[in-house]
């Protein structure tokens, strides 16, 4: 059996995905579909590695951004070396990644997808540049096979093969347009230029937008809620024992997880420390 | 005979010989003459209507251009143009399939046979019974199965209308039928066999186009190193993981008076699946270095590589020590492992093999060192590497590296704007 290919797209495209085919042997694979008919199970990347979180005392998330957007990666138990090296680094910093689609699908409109790495490491920015090349251009590719299926009366992968798309290709893009009901071809193509105006020298002197404006909201949003949280502890910091995990939570109104997710920033930045089991206080 | 001849004689064996011919013949052309009723029609009712059997006619014989994929009962006249056998192993059970292409009047198609009765050769004539269609490469492929029936015909009884089809070499595949390629020869070797006590000369090289290159076998065909080639009804078979060209003297081969180009830009990965391919290029990313790379140690007798003193075949040696790497290349479209040997490794590493027994030594004899230096040294680093890439069910395709460059990344803003311009920005 082949090896599945390590597909080049880019953020914005992998994360714009809907449709998963889930495997129904063990072993075998299963597949994300993007809109333009990539049919991943394993993907190559190299983006800005801009942030390391841990999520628990074995998972570690992380944010690796390229022009169009960022890849979620997870690592957990299962992958030691990697998360060792993202633990270790510091961001921001180019990061080569190689894994496994992962997908996590709440209920029937939502599909986050994250990739599970097989291989992470450290590389330098030209290859940074070539991976952009090089996914322009496999973009390319699907961007043409698309608009000429949308030409189609009757778009079959035989047609396609016919035009001379490559076997994996023509699939792919037949069976995104079964799954898909718009598919804004032209969308793509503006981030195929942009992706690729990036590389050129006048545009490398003005640096990347990174993060990207939308994230930056968000950024935000969790310092305003880092500052709640620090102003908290001071304010419920009774005896001098620490503010109460419990006081925490009712106090600010967070759910759980949210909370779990701030007081552990808080500590990673040294501003907070838990100096008894579920008390915390100011360093 | 005529068309209504073999009508009527297709009844009377349905029927079993126990209606008359004059009585069939009277039927049919009243069935067809008076009541216009297609033929098909007019023989299952006339069948029907004399009380046999009308699923014992031999309906389903068809040409072989009018198959289509999925077909469940098919009965069809041809010839075999060629055949080749594989071995392999079910249950432990060691068996030989076949596979080849046949022909008839109409044109030819691609076939597999799971088992066959009798044993058949090039240009023999067979009569098939109950054979089913399946997709191959896009296009109907004839299968031979358990309950299909394969008989011989006398020499001749089938005529072959030749579809002969152009083609790149990039495109050759195995079993795809007869093809039409123009390449040049850019070695030969010839050398005599005998072939049921005739002897025979062949000629075994590579020829290559602007697409790329293939191994050939012409047999009784002298062909020249440096020729420029059209060859018209070779076809091409599986050898040793990869596909190759054979023609003989029914094949039509003429000279071309043009300047060949041999095809220096890489092909993709996913071109290669299923078939392999000889001397090509490919260009990549090297995703993953797998375990046995680096320093590894070879039984002196065999070669073997050892993880211990004891050789499973040798017994106890003294392991001499190798380098070299098993690792992933990806391309975006497929992958395929890729095999190094030991200078390729040094050149990799920038260290001689004694370099690296020092360096193992020094860190107490684990060499995994050495293959942590390769994947620092390769994992998500493009490259070109060319070499014979084999392609096994089981393991998918494998390159042994002949030559390989890293790629040249400065100059990605060129690239880039090139391709800006293409685009129309």
């Amino acid at each position: 059996m082949p090896r599945e290919p390590a597909w080049r797209v880019f953020s914005a495209e992998y994360n714009s995905s809907k449709h998963y085919i889930k495997a129904t042997e063990p072993k075998k694979p299963s597949y994300v579909i993007t809109p333009l008919g990539a049919k991943i199970s394993r993907l190559f990347v190299v983006g800005v590695l801009t942030e390391v979180r841990l999520i628990t005392d074995e998972i570690v998330k992380a944010r690796v951004a390229d022009q169009t957007g960022a890849f979620y990666i997870l690592a957990g138990k299962f992958n030691p070396e990697s998360r060792q090296i993202l633990e270790c680094v510091k961001v921001p910093q180019f990061l080569a990644v190689v894994g496994k689609i992962n997908v996590f699908k709440p209920d029937e409109e939502t599909m986050y997808l994250s990739i599970v790495p097989e291989r992470v490491k450290v590389v330098k920015e030209v290859l940074r540049d070539y991976w952009v090349f090089d996914t322009a251009r496999r973009l390319k590719i699907r961007i043409d096979a698309m608009r000429e299926a949308l030409k189609m009366d009757v778009p079959t992968v035989n047609n396609l093969l016919e035009l001379g798309f490559s076997r994996k290709i023509s699939e792919g893009v037949i069976t995104a347009i079964k799954y898909y009901e718009k598919i804004n071809v032209e969308k793509y193509m503006d981030m195929l230029k942009d992706a690729l105006k990036h590389l050129l020298p006048e545009y490398k002197m003005l640096g990347y937008e990174l993060p990207t404006v939308e994230e930056e909201e968000e950024e935000e949003m969790g310092g305003e809620e880092e500052e709640l949280i620090l102003k908290l502890i001071d304010e419920l910091n009774k005896d001098n024992k620490g503010a109460s995990y419990e006081d925490l939570l009712e106090k600010s109104g967070l759910d759980p997880e949210k909370l779990d997710e701030i007081l552990i920033s808080l500590q990673e930045k040294g501003e907070i420390y838990e100096p008894l089991l579920g008390r915390f206080k100011r360093i | 005979m005529d068309d209504m001849e073999k009508h009527i004689e297709d009844i009377y064996r349905a029927l079993g010989g126990k209606v008359d011919r004059d009585v069939i013949a009277r039927e049919l052309r009243n069935w067809i003459v008076n009541f216009k009723i297609p033929i098909a029609e007019a023989k299952r009712s006339i069948v029907s209507k004399l009380g046999g059997d009308p699923n014992k006619l031999v309906g389903n014989e068809k040409k072989i251009s009018e198959l289509e994929i999925g077909e469940g009962r098919v009965d069809l006249k041809a010839k075999v143009i060629s055949i080749n056998s594989r071995e392999y192993e079910i249950d432990g059970i060691r068996r030989k399939m076949f596979y080849g292409i046949l022909g008839d009047e109409t044109g030819t198609i691609p076939f597999t046979a799971w088992r066959l009765e009798i044993e058949l050769r090039k240009g023999d004539c067979v009569e098939i019974k109950n054979a089913y269609t399946k997709e191959w490469q896009g296009s109907p492929q004839l299968v031979i199965g358990t309950n299909t029936r394969v008989s011989l015909l006398p020499p001749d009884a089938v005529n072959v209308k030749l579809s002969i089809s152009p083609r790149k070499i990039i495109e050759l595949y195995p079993r795809m039928g007869l093809v039409e390629v123009v390449g040049k020869i850019l070695d030969v070797q010839e050398k005599e066999v005998t072939v049921d006590g005739v002897p025979r000369k062949v000629f075994d090289g590579i020829i290559g186009d602007d697409t790329g290159e293939i191994p050939f076998t012409s047999w009784d065909v002298k062909v020249k190193k440096g020729d420029t080639l059209k060859i018209s009804g070779a076809y091409v078979r599986s050898f040793r993981g990869m596909p190759q060209l054979v023609f003989d003297p029914r094949a039509t081969i003429t000279p071309v008076n043009i300047e060949m180009e041999i095809r220096e830009i890489p092909v993709t990965i996913e071109s290669l699946e299923g078939k392999g391919g000889y001397n090509v290029l490919v260009e990549g990313v090297i995703i993953d270095v797998k375990k046995g790379s680096g320093l590894i140690y070879r039984c002196p007798e065999c070669g073997r590589v050892l993880t211990s003193s004891n050789c499973p075949e040798h017994g106890k040696v003294i392991p001499v020590p190798d380098m070299r790497i098993k690792a992933i290349l990806d391309d975006g479209t497929g992958a395929m492992m890729c095999i190094f040997n030991r200078k390729q490794t040094e050149r990799i590493l920038r260290i001689t093999m004694d370099d690296s027994l020092r360096i193992v030594q020094e860190n107490l004899g684990n060499p995994i060192v050495i293959r942590e230096m390769i994947e620092e040294k390769l994992i998500a680093v493009p490259m070109r590497a060319r070499g014979n890439v084999l392609s096994k069910e089981k393991y998918g395709l494998t390159m042994l590296v002949r030559d390989f460059e890293f790629l040249d990344v400065d100059d990605i803003a060129k690239k880039a704007e090139g391709m800006l311009e293409d685009l129309g920005w």
